[in-house]
C-alpha cells in the first residue's frame, strides 16, 4: 500500500482552509416554498447516486441539452448579416438557430399567450418543439431559466432537420376545465383545437443574488440592498421588509435600476437598532404570484 | 400524506440546512469551482431530494447531495463554457467566474482540476467532510471497493503531481 499521509495532511489542511462554508439564511424557507410550489428540483430518484453506476439522471438528462448560445447580434446591420446566412452548429454540436423578423414575438408555450419579444438577428438554442415542430422553444437570452416559443416559421435554422425532430416535446401546461352549465344535449361536439386558451400564469417569479452593501454599516450609514429577479411573463415588483433588534421593522417596494432592483436602507438611531437586520425580499407577478423569500443580514454597529 | 410526515421532513430540511448545508455548498464549490453555481445546485438537490426522495433511506444525506449538486454544477458549468464559445463569437464579453478554488494553494488547486468528477467528490467528501470510505459509500448506495478504488486512484495521481512540484519547487 502507497503511503500518503503527506498528501492526507496537505489535501486535509488545503480544502478545508479554502472552503468557506455558505450563509443558510432564508434558505430552508426558500427550499420549503419550492417544494410546496411543486418544484421537482434536482431529481434523486434510485437507490444509487446518479453518477455512480445505475442511478437515475432523470431530470438531469433533459436539461443537459438546455445550452444558451445567444447573444444579442444587435442593429440592423447585424441582422442584415446574420439573415439568411446562418451559421454553423457551434463547436460542440449544439444546433444555432436565428430569429428572421424585425422583432419575433415569443410565447409562454405553444399556441399560449405572447410572452415578450426578441430583436431579429438574436442568436438562440431551441431546447424544445411543440410536437409537430410548429413552434420550438429556446432559450431566453435574457433569462437563462426561461424558455420562450417562437413560430418555427420565424426562426432560421442552422441544424439539419434531423436535430429539430431529436429536440424533446413541450408543451402548453394542462387547463384545467369546470363545466358551469350542463349542455342540453348529450352528443358532445368536439372543441376545435388549433387555438388553445392561454394558460393562466401559476410561474412564480425567481430571484436571484440578494446582496446587501455593506453588509456591515456604522450608526446611520447606508446600506444598499440588491436583487435580481425574473419572470416567465414579468417581474411587476419586489417587496422588501426588514426587522431588527429591539423589535425594529419596517418594509418598502425595491426600486428597479439597471437591471437590478435596489433599495437603499438606513437607520440613525443612536439609542438602538445595533446589531442583525434580516432583509426579506418577494418579487411579483401581475398574475399574483410571489417568488420564494430570499434574505440577506447587515449588521449595524454603534461607534461612539 | 400525513402530518406527521411533513412534520419529520421539515424538521429534517432545517437541521440539515443549519448544519450540513454550509459545508455541503462548500464542498461542491471546491469540486465545481464555483460557490454561486454550487449554491444554486445545492439547493435544487435538496428540493429534488423532497420533492421526490431517493429509493431507499438514505443516511448519509450530505453525500448524496453533494454527488447530485456537483453533478449538476458540472453540467451548468458546461452550458456556461457552451455559451462563452457562442458568445465569444458574436463579440460580447463573457461573466466572469466567481472561482472559490483561487484561495486554494495553487499547485493543490492545479492537481485537483485534473481528476475526473468522481475523484473529486470522493476526494472533496474524505478530506473536506471527513466522511470515512465507509460512510461514503453507504451514502451513494455503492460499494466500499468502488469508493477505494476512486480515492486510491485519486491520492496516487495527486501524489505524483504534488510531490513532482514539491521536487521542482
Amino acid at each position: 500500500m502507497a503511503d500518503f499521509d503527506d498528501i492526507d495532511a496537505l489535501l486535509s489542511s488545503s480544502l478545508k482552509g479554502a472552503a468557506e462554508p455558505a450563509n443558510s439564511a432564508g434558505v430552508a424557507d426558500a427550499i420549503r416554498s419550492r417544494v410546496d410550489a411543486g418544484d421537482a428540483g434536482t431529481s434523486v430518484a434510485g437507490s444509487t447516486a446518479p453518477g455512480w453506476g445505475g442511478g437515475s439522471a432523470a431530470g438531469i438528462l433533459p436539461w443537459l441539452g438546455l445550452i444558451v448560445v445567444a447573444g444579442i447580434v444587435g442593429g440592423v446591420v447585424g441582422v442584415t448579416g446574420v439573415l439568411g446566412q446562418p451559421a454553423g452548429p457551434v463547436d460542440d454540436g449544439v444546433p444555432t438557430y436565428v430569429l428572421v423578423p424585425d422583432t419575433a414575438v415569443a410565447y409562454a408555450c405553444p399556441g399560449g399567450p405572447e410572452a415578450g419579444a426578441l430583436q431579429a438577428g438574436t442568436r438562440v438554442l431551441a431546447v424544445q418543439r411543440s410536437e409537430d415542430s410548429s413552434y420550438l422553444g429556446v432559450r431566453n437570452p435574457n433569462d437563462l431559466r426561461q424558455t420562450l416559443w417562437f413560430p418555427a416559421g420565424d426562426i432560421s435554422v442552422d441544424a439539419a432537420q434531423t436535430e429539430i425532430a431529436a429536440l424533446p416535446v413541450g408543451s402548453c401546461p394542462e387547463v384545467t376545465v369546470t363545466v358551469v352549465t350542463p349542455t342540453p344535449t348529450p352528443t358532445p361536439t368536439p372543441e376545435p383545437t388549433n387555438e388553445p386558451q392561454p394558460p393562466r400564469d401559476t410561474t412564480a417569479p425567481q430571484t436571484t443574488k440578494m446582496t446587501a452593501n455593506p453588509t456591515m454599516v456604522i450608526n446611520g450609514q447606508a446600506s444598499e440592498i440588491s436583487i435580481n429577479a425574473s419572470d416567465n411573463v414579468g417581474v411587476t415588483g419586489v417587496a422588501l421588509s426588514w426587522s431588527g433588534p429591539n423589535g425594529l421593522s419596517g418594509s418598502a417596494p425595491m426600486v428597479f435600476q439597471s437591471g437590478t432592483w435596489r433599495y437603499t436602507w438606513s437607520y440613525a438611531s443612536f439609542s438602538n437598532g445595533f446589531g442583525n437586520w434580516t432583509f426579506t425580499a418577494r418579487a411579483a407577478d401581475a398574475a399574483g404570484n410571489l417568488s420564494a423569500p430570499a434574505q440577506v443580514i447587515v449588521n449595524r454597529q454603534y461607534l461612539g | 400524506m400525513s402530518p406527521v410526515v411533513t412534520e419529520r421532513v421539515e424538521m429534517d430540511l432545517d437541521t440539515f440546512v443549519a448544519t450540513e448545508y454550509p459545508k455541503v455548498v462548500a464542498a461542491v464549490g471546491l469540486i465545481t469551482g464555483n460557490r454561486q453555481d454550487a449554491a444554486d445546485a445545492v439547493q435544487d438537490a435538496i428540493v429534488g431530494f423532497l420533492a421526490k426522495p431517493p429509493a431507499r433511506e438514505i443516511s448519509n444525506v450530505a453525500a448524496w447531495i453533494t454527488v447530485v449538486a456537483s453533478n449538476r454544477a458540472r453540467d451548468l458549468q458546461r452550458s456556461k463554457a457552451a455559451e462563452a464559445r457562442a458568445l465569444a463569437k458574436v463579440g460580447v464579453d463573457d461573466e466572469s467566474t466567481d472561482d472559490v478554488l483561487s484561495s486554494l494553494d495553487i499547485d493543490v488547486k492545479a492537481a485537483i482540476e485534473t481528476l475526473p468528477l468522481q475523484q473529486k467528490q470522493v476526494t472533496v467528501l474524505h478530506y473536506l467532510l471527513d466522511q470515512s470510505v465507509e460512510t461514503i459509500a453507504e451514502g451513494l448506495g455503492v460499494s466500499e471497493g468502488t469508493i477505494k478504488t476512486q480515492l486510491f486512484r485519486a491520492r496516487k495521481a495527486l501524489a505524483t503531481r504534488l510531490r513532482k512540484e514539491d521536487h521542482r519547487g
